[in-house]
């Protein structure tokens, strides 16, 4: 043991660097967010809650295509899709359920999807005393999408509207349009 | 006859009063200090800033289910946490407060319970006591991790209580006495009176003993929870469980009451124009700047490794307590000579 | 007076009865306890006779330091605490017994007892605190006995690191 060090370890200069440093820390700003009474501000690409989206006109965008069920990792999804009992030429989702409890907020099923129907939110906070409380079937995606539009839209702009930003349309790299009475007429 | 006993009430009353609330809140207190060092603001729910949250702990750990492990040993198993507190509470009959006897309600008291001739000796016996709350706690559990967790915590605070004790002489050297109210009153005048100048090598090594004992990091091995749960009271819930907490922080407070009264002047003020504030300010300041610094180091430092603390307690810290010991001998015995 | 009789009467039942549990207990670890409950009277049987210094180091050396130690090495070993009571003992041991007895009940006897306890301050003592009286009969009137004993600790200390080195050498 050199001097210097034995005159270290004698001294506790380790020791009140330390210190020293937890000291001044006791002084810095705090980090910490009261989360109930204060909440952060989400970016725009925040996986939230799945939605399912409408057009302008509330038809819902949803073909059924079963893309999502299919790139599911958790397998969450589960679509039975049918054709439209209005109009013959289009497809829609029979009944869609979301089950909450397996799914990973990956957003895959966002991305697969062809028509924009699927889109996620800063929703975060749902819960349930009961598993089935957190299955939401198509009605209750929609209704919730209905609530968080203007987030579900960001998140698209942000993440899956890949070369789209251009044309200014709330569309992805496929154009379906919503149906009307007239179209579906002609 | 009737008055020293109602002074004797008094007394007793007010120490366990404004020691009961000390350690209630220094729970809130640790909190608190090791959050701001962390950079987080510590519990802040309960009441404004938190202020509450002893309450509410101590209401929680009160309604708790009281769990007994079956294989245990019910009766030591019991016994055990009580064994522990009592000693660490019963240790502050000695502890001077302050410097004057003060009137209440018509009855003089002193602000001390006892002054015992043994007074330091008394600590240190009722110090060593509460070890045996420990080791039958673990033993009792039948529990491995509990088991481990007290012959650790015996082994620690044997070889610690003797590196305490041994600094401990050198203040009393120079005292002359084992009274603490006469180690105080010796010290009065300044803080150049004060023992740690002097006794600069007895302070530190009793501070780190003191850790050790008290079971603290960065000596919290008979509860290090990478390696044994939570050491002796891995089995503990409820009431009991904060009957081994509150005798922690008791341990704490009467350590750090012994290092303000050895070595910081107990209730002597530092300077003699400052001789305004009552001395039990004093003296509160001290003992909390010592509990600060429990916490500070808690934020600190890691924790050692058990031959780390075993090399630190035997070959370190004992050869130089006692080498203080005889160096303070032979200086004493030549200025008094 | 009544009042210390009392006492004694209490510390000295309290310490028998204790010491009879040390023997009696199946369970080391309560036999342990029991020696515990005998030092605590032990250390108020001093303090009722004025010696305090003697009272806190009882309990400080004994319950705070030699018991542990005990239990430290009852609870790493898992002494059993089945055969321990009744063993069978060889008459010499009752002989033993008897004679021991006997030099109790002789020292009993011929001990002069105070007709009550010596005024504290006693005359021939000076008047200085309990500690101070020890450390000037220790050092003076009893120098040669303590530095024996001292002696006596240092060889057992030797012959402890002798033992626990040779078996590491030798292996």
């Amino acid at each position: 043991m050199t001097l210097k060090s034995l005159v270290k370890s004698v001294l506790f200069t380790e020791i009140m660097q330390g210190l020293k440093l937890t000291f001044t820390h006791m002084f810095k700003k705090k980090i910490t967010v009261q989360y109930p009474h204060q909440k952060l501000e989400l970016a725009d690409g925040y996986r939230g809650f799945i939605v399912h989206r409408r057009y302008e006109n509330g038809q819902e965008r949803c073909v059924g295509c079963d893309l999502c069920e299919a790139i599911c990792p958790a397998k969450a999804i589960r679509v039975v899709g049918d054709i439209h009992p209005e109009f013959p030429e289009r497809r829609f989702a029979k009944e869609y359920t979301l089950d909450f409890t397996r799914c990973i907020f990956c957003g895959f099923c966002v991305v697969a999807c062809p028509v924009n129907a699927l889109s996620m939110t800063k929703e975060y906070a749902h819960s349930s005393f009961t598993r089935e409380g957190l299955i939401y079937s198509k009605d209750q995606l929609l209704t919730l999408g209905d609530k968080c539009e203007s987030e579900s839209i960001a998140y698209l702009k942000v993440r899956n509207m890949w070369g789209a930003e251009d044309s200014g349309k709330d569309e992805g790299r496929y154009h379906f349009p919503p149906i009307s009475a007239t179209q579906s007429g002609g | 006859m009737l008055n020293d006993l109602a002074s004797a009430v008094i007394v007793i009353v007010a120490v366990l009063f404004v020691l009961l609330t000390t350690i209630a809140y220094l729970t809130y207190l640790e909190r608190k200090i090791l959050g701001f060092m962390q950079d987080r603001l510590g519990p802040m729910e309960v009441g404004p800033w938190g202020l509450l949250q002893p309450l509410a702990d101590g209401i929680k750990l009160v309604s708790k289910e009281d769990i007994i492990p079956t294989e245990a040993n019910v009766a030591i198993f019991k016994i055990a946490p009580i064994i522990s507190l009592v000693p660490a509470i019963i240790s502050f009959a000695v502890i001077p407060f302050g410097k004057d006897s003060f009137h209440f309600m018509g009855i003089t008291t002193h602000p001390y319970i006892t002054d015992i001739n043994i007074g330091i000796l008394y600590v240190l016996a009722l110090s060593s006591i509460g070890a045996y709350g420990i080791l039958l706690g673990g033993w009792a559990s039948n529990n491995k991790y509990s088991l481990l967790g007290a012959l650790r915590s015996a082994a620690q605070v044997i070889s610690y209580e003797l590196n305490a004790g041994m600094s401990v002489i050198g203040v009393l050297l120079l005292a002359g006495s084992l009274s603490l109210v006469r180690v105080e009153a010796a010290q009065s005048g300044g803080f150049w009176h004060w023992y740690i100048f002097p006794q600069i090598v007895a302070f530190v090594i009793y501070l780190i003993s003191g850790i050790a004992e008290t079971n603290r990091t960065p000596f919290d091995l008979p509860e290090a929870e990478s390696e044994l749960v939570a050491g002796f009271f891995t089995e503990y819930s409820g009431m009991r469980f904060s009957l081994y907490y509150l005798a922690e922080y008791g341990n704490m407070v009467m350590v750090s009451c012994i290092a303000t009264i050895l070595f910081l002047g107990g209730w002597n003020s530092p300077l003699p124009f400052l001789d305004f504030v009552p001395p039990f300010l004093w003296f509160m300041l001290k003992v909390y700047f010592f509990l600060f610094f429990f916490f500070w180091i808690r934020a600190t430092l890691p924790r050692l490794r058990y031959d780390q603390l075993m090399r630190l307690g035997w070959k370190i810290m004992l050869p130089l307590s006692f080498a203080n010991v005889i160096v303070t001998a032979i200086v004493v015995y030549m200025i008094r000579r | 007076m009544t009042m210390q009789m009392a006492m004694f009467g209490y510390f000295g039942a309290a310490i028998v009865i204790s010491a009879l549990f040390v023997v009696y207990f199946r369970n080391p670890i309560y036999s342990a306890m029991s020696l515990l409950t005998m030092f605590m009277h032990i250390a108020g049987l001093y303090v009722l006779l004025e010696a305090e210094f003697l009272a806190g180091v009882q309990l400080l050396v004994y319950a705070g330091a030699i018991l542990v130690l005990y239990l430290f090495v009852v609870m790493l070993l898992n002494v059993q605490g089945r055969g321990r009571f009744l063993q069978k003992q060889t008459p010499a041991v009752f002989a033993l017994g008897i004679l021991a007895a006997i030099e109790v009940a002789a020292l009993i006897f011929h001990t002069r007892f105070y007709p009550e306890l010596p005024a504290i301050p006693h005359p021939g003592v000076p008047n200085l605190g309990n500690t101070e009286t020890i450390g000037m009969v220790l050092y003076t009137q009893y120098l040669f006995p303590f530095e024996i004993a001292s002696l006596v600790l240092l060889i057992a200390l030797v012959g402890a690191i002798v033992l626990a080195k040779g078996k590491l050498k030798f292996r």
